[in-house]
């Protein structure tokens, strides 16, 4: 197996036709299958699954990262190495997958109910803590009044399945019906809302973190 | 695999994650699409012993307010590190 080409040399072959193309291609495969099944070997959540399994599912994440790599060959701008531009393919195509694989049975809708963020959710927080000083309970309220009444119904939805729920951006964006830079863009105006509401009241939100630690 | 999705954080700990992320939350910011251009760069820049945070802020940036990114930084790195 030879690793060592040049990036030109990786671009020569996997375009060409013929052995140089093949091997080109069977050397990059196995270089990407043997990373995946240690890094998958190493993830806390796939400890209940043995080598073999770990060895399947590092060859299916391989194989189809190969075809990606292959697709998106006029997209390599030789930043980096060619085999790290490809294992960052393989990488966002495997943890794509685990993702997937994690949330696939999960409907937003069921998990928020109504969609709505929980309109309580921080309140109950302030009103079990006590020690919650004057400042925090008041940026507690800058927080749910804008929540409540400045967000999109989308946004609130957005917001709560990713901060509180942990859903994974690749699912909401297909949830919500929407690209994956247009959920960010949604998520990024909310928290600039949310940021700019809280300066306005003289709050700032790195004194306030450091108040709740 | 979907244990962790049942995980149902404390209000508190969702309220710091919160402030965790306005504290890092910018005018401009790159979109996860913006980032993943430039992360095998990143990463070959952190494995040569370079500063990438000083020479692509706003992708050290967003790596912080982004836990997709963030995982696959980390497995990237890990990758490539992997001394077989």
């Amino acid at each position: 197996m030879s690793i060592s080409r040049e990036n030109a040399d990786w671009l020569a072959h996997l375009r060409s036709s013929g052995a140089a193309r093949d091997l080109a291609i069977q050397d990059l495969f196995a270089w990407l299958q043997n990373r995946l099944f240690f890094y998958l070997r190493g993830r806390d959540d796939l400890r209940q699954l043995h080598d073999q399994e770990l060895q399947d599912l590092s060859q299916d994440f391989a194989q189809e990262s190969v075809l990606v790599v292959l697709q998106k060959l006029d997209q390599f701008q030789g930043r980096s190495r060619f085999t790290t531009w490809a294992a960052k393919i393989a990488v966002h195509q495997a943890l794509g997958e685990l993702r997937r694989a994690r949330w696939c049975d999960v409907s937003l809708q069921a998990i928020t109910q109504d969609g709505r963020f929980e309109p309580e959710f921080f309140r109950r927080m302030a009103s079990h803590n006590p020690e919650a000083s004057a400042i925090q309970q008041e940026a507690i309220a800058v927080v749910m009044d804008v929540i409540e009444n400045e967000l999109s119904p989308r946004q609130r939805r957005a917001l709560y399945a990713r901060m509180v729920l942990g859903m994974p951006s690749s699912m909401l964006a297909e949830e919500l019906g929407l690209t994956h830079n247009a959920l960010y863009k949604l998520i990024h105006d909310a928290r600039k809302r949310l940021k700019a509401r809280l300066h306005a009241r003289g709050l700032d939100p790195e004194e306030l973190l450091a108040s709740f630690r | 695999m979907n244990a962790s999705r049942n995980h149902r954080p404390h209000a508190q700990e969702v309220w710091q994650k919160l402030l965790h992320v306005l504290t890092l939350t910018r005018e401009r910011e790159l979109t996860c699409t913006e980032v993943e251009d430039f992360i095998d760069y990143y990463v070959e820049l952190e494995l040569a012993g370079e500063n990438p945070q000083k020479i692509l802020p706003e992708v050290a940036q967003h790596l912080r307010i982004c836990p997709e990114c963030q995982e696959e930084h980390e497995a990237l790195r890990n990758i490539l590190e992997t001394d077989l």
